[in-house]
């Protein structure tokens, strides 16, 4: 009877923390496409972007082929790919930094709109970003404690990885113009 | 923007303030010289009279002590009635810190003495609170950089409670809900959602409480918004380390509700803008070093917040 009433009592709360790590592990998920929309949406000003910037300099036709081609897989794959999205984000970066050197193109309407939609894309991607590395601290951090670390490795619960993009800032990008 | 020793010196060596100071401190002496004996002579005599009827014993002298303090407090009831220049001091005070201090932060301000704040205005960010007495005054309006209209009021709200008991005898408790310094700020921009940041706040288990990526900030505040992204765009690290160094400052519980294009702030600071002790000069540095600090800290948290959402197209 004992034995039986302790094996239940084992058994609700495996239940309970298996839930736990569900709810946790959804909740990251919740975050990661949240920052897939914001994500979508930045990249989604690459074409205008390159279009603006070609006009102005010719010499960067490498970046600007590399960038429409990670953007292209990027938007071909379903699954969100953070590391691809960081990689394509660092380029993105990148043209920016050569609009910044042409004076008439950071006046012009057209980059001047298409910047106000960059910073206020920017921003939120980086609440979403602070949001779902949140979330990741909290899930690793759960299943790498005793006991629910126990749980964890019963049911596979992998550890989730923290999302790194780079907020665009000048002082963080090289770029050679006319190499 | 003058800096808070500045202003401090200004302040304290206003000359109308310090013969409003000098002449109060000079009415407080004489009224000490005159209501000192009177203590002593009353409380004396009730001490000799009452030994005498009940004599010497522990129980019997609780009630000598209790009619000692009930007459020693009507003799100071009595005195305030005399306190005029300290009451010329104190509206002189007010009146000189109020504009000195808000001017230094705000444009147009204009002080209210007696006017209060609405209390439709102080339920405009839906406080969790039930209260049935509302009292307001010293009402100012002012603008910041100019353009964003600010008000605020000192407030206190109770909730007044009357219970009857079995013998038929009423008892009324009164509980303060909250008494401090209100103020609201009206931006041209909408946020679209609603943003508190409380201490103590009682969301912990709402779906729109909003986890921070700080752990002192999360030490010391409890947010909910409506938009979880607009909470964190507007939660930078530089406006949560504000938040935090200002609690660090001065210990001062206070709220934040950011509600649209209304941004409203409750500082739990008790009564505001009243003369510290005659003893500490015409102006307490202490508490006017907190009263700049709050005003400083509604300025910069203003300014920081309108230009975060100028910024980033929230």
């Amino acid at each position: 009877m004992i034995i039986g009433i302790v094996i239940g009592i084992i058994i609700l709360i495996v239940f309970s923390m298996y839930n736990t790590l569900v709810k946790m592990r959804n909740k990251v998920k919740q975050a990661e496409s949240g920052i897939d929309v914001y994500l979508n949406q930045r990249f989604d000003l690459i074409p205008n972007l390159v279009e603006c910037v070609k006009g102005y300099s010719k010499h960067e036709k490498d970046i600007f082929e590399k960038i429409v081609k990670l953007r292209t897989e990027y938007m071909n794959n379903k699954k969100t790919n953070l590391q691809q999205a960081e990689k394509l984000n660092n380029n993105m970066n990148k043209i920016i930094a050569v609009a910044e050197n042409y004076p008439e193109l950071k006046a012009s309407e057209q980059y001047l709109n298409l910047q106000k939609n960059l910073s206020k894309i920017e921003s939120q991607l980086q609440a979403a970003r602070r949001i779902y590395n949140n979330e990741v601290t909290r899930y690793n951090t759960k299943i790498a404690t005793v006991p629910s670390n126990i749980i964890a490795g019963v049911f596979g619960f992998k550890e989730a990885n923290l999302f790194t993009i780079e907020e665009y800032k000048k002082e963080n990008i090289e770029i050679n113009l006319g190499e | 923007m003058k800096q808070f020793e500045d202003l401090y010196n200004e302040i304290n060596n206003n000359e109308e303030l310090n013969n409003a100071w000098k002449q109060a401190r000079e009415e407080e002496q004489k009224i000490k010289k005159v209501t000192l004996p009177i203590h002593i002579v009353i409380s004396l005599i009730l001490l000799v009279v009452m030994i005498k009827s009940i004599g010497f014993n522990f129980m019997g002298m609780l009630p000598i002590i209790i009619m000692i303090i009930f007459a020693n407090l009507i003799i100071f009831v009595v005195s305030m009635f005399f306190r005029k220049k300290q009451r010329e001091y104190g509206n002189v005070f007010k009146n000189i810190i109020i504009k000195e201090l808000i001017n230094n932060f705000y444009n147009n301000v204009e002080y209210f003495p007696n006017k209060q704040i609405p209390s439709r205005i102080y339920d405009e960010p839906k406080y969790n609170e039930y209260y049935n007495r509302y009292h307001s005054d010293d009402y100012i309006e002012a603008k910041i950089n100019n353009k964003y209209d600010i008000s605020m009021a000192e407030v206190k709200t109770e909730k007044v409670e009357t219970k009857r008991d079995k013998d038929g005898n009423t008892h009324t408790t009164t509980t303060t809900k909250f008494h401090g310094i209100f103020a609201k700020i009206v931006i041209d921009k909408s946020i679209k959602s609603e943003l508190k940041i409380e201490q103590n706040g009682k969301f912990v288990f709402s779906k729109k409480r909003l986890e921070m990526d700080s752990s002192e900030f999360e030490k010391y505040f409890d947010v909910s918004a409506t938009n979880k992204i607009i909470g964190m765009q507007l939660l930078t690290v530089d406006i949560m380390e504000e938040l935090i160094d200002f609690v660090n400052k001065t210990n001062m519980k206070y709220d934040i509700v950011i509600n649209n294009n209304n941004i409203y702030l409750r500082f739990h600071s008790g009564t505001m803008f009243e003369t510290g002790s005659l003893k500490k000069g015409a102006v307490d540095k202490d508490m006017m070093q907190k009263y700049f600090y709050m005003l400083n800290f509604t300025y910069n948290l203003a300014d920081k917040i309108i230009k975060l959402i100028n910024e980033t197209e929230i």
